[in-house]
């Protein structure tokens, strides 16, 4: 029963998030917003119209051996990994990193 | 007669195990490529069960920091508080925006739905700070995915003889 409770107090909150969106996507400055985030988002990525769209890469550059393995396929877990570990390197590495040197330099010269 | 006794560990395994879970099934719901756009969907809308799961075993947590939030608090708690926050707000988006667009999950289901451009804008702009906000999400929990494997590598007997005692219908 708790945990029925739980659950439910997650779906409505997801229910409000969602019921937000909407709400919001029907108005004139979520239409609008929408509008320019599309003229800003870069090439390449997976939003075009049909005159707009690149032509696909090589199907000799993307594919990697006989069974049909795709690179494309290890770029885009790369693309997810990549961020991913750098962000955990930066938060957990890099202030010990810092605070080691600057401890090092307060010290003064050896 | 007494029911098992839950093995020492149990908690922990069962929340590494789930978390673990989670991430692989990021990590590939990311590579369409590979999954193709049904699996894509099916696995996306799946991963929504299981971020429920997620929230129901960090429940106590997220009561209890919410209580308080506006009390004295550690700046980084409270830091991971909101970031946790819209993390929950932005997959929600992706789930719902993913819903929306889906070509063939909701077809199965016999749900026709319109063709939106604007819904998918919205797909794939919270599908990328998706990407950021796990990592940052992570990184702040690294040290526990650290200590939690360390002390799983370490000490995986005490929960394989709890679940063996625990089968054999004993108390332990």
């Amino acid at each position: 029963m708790k945990t029925l409770f739980k659950i439910l107090v997650i779906l409505l909150s997801a229910m409000l998030i969602a019921g937000a969106a909407y709400a919001l996507r029907r108005t004139d400055w979520g239409q609008s917003l929408l509008a320019k985030s599309g003229e800003e988002r870069p090439e390449g990525a997976e939003m075009f119209t049909d005159g707009e769209r690149p032509t696909p890469p090589d199907e000799d550059f993307v594919r990697d051996s006989a069974s049909g393995f795709r690179l494309e396929s290890l770029a885009s877990f790369a693309k997810t990994l990549i961020p991913i570990a750098l962000l955990i390197f930066m938060i957990n590495t890099l202030p010990a990193l810092f605070q080691s040197i600057t401890r090092r330099f307060q010290r003064g010269p050896i | 007669m007494q029911p098992p006794a839950k093995p020492q560990n149990y908690a922990l395994w069962k929340k590494f195990a789930i978390d673990s879970l989670l991430f692989v099934a990021f990590l590939l719901v990311f590579n369409t490529h590979l999954t193709g756009k049904t699996i894509h969907e099916w696995l996306g809308m799946a991963m929504g069960a299981v971020i429920i799961v997620h929230l129901l075993l960090s429940w106590n947590w997220i009561v209890g920091i919410t209580k308080k939030f506006f009390s004295k608090l550690k700046a980084a708690t409270r830091i991971n508080y909101l970031l946790n926050l819209l993390l929950f707000v932005d997959f929600t988006l992706v789930i719902m925006t993913g819903i929306l667009i889906s070509e063939s999950a909701m077809k199965t289901l016999g749900i026709e739905l319109p063709h939106d451009e604007g819904w998918k804008q919205v797909h794939l702009l919270t599908s990328d700070w998706a990407i950021y906000l796990t990592g940052i999400h992570l990184a702040l929990n690294w040290r526990w995915v650290i200590h939690t494997l360390k002390t799983l590598i370490r000490k995986p007997t005490i929960y394989l003889r709890g679940r063996a005692i625990a089968l054999a219908g004993g108390t332990k």
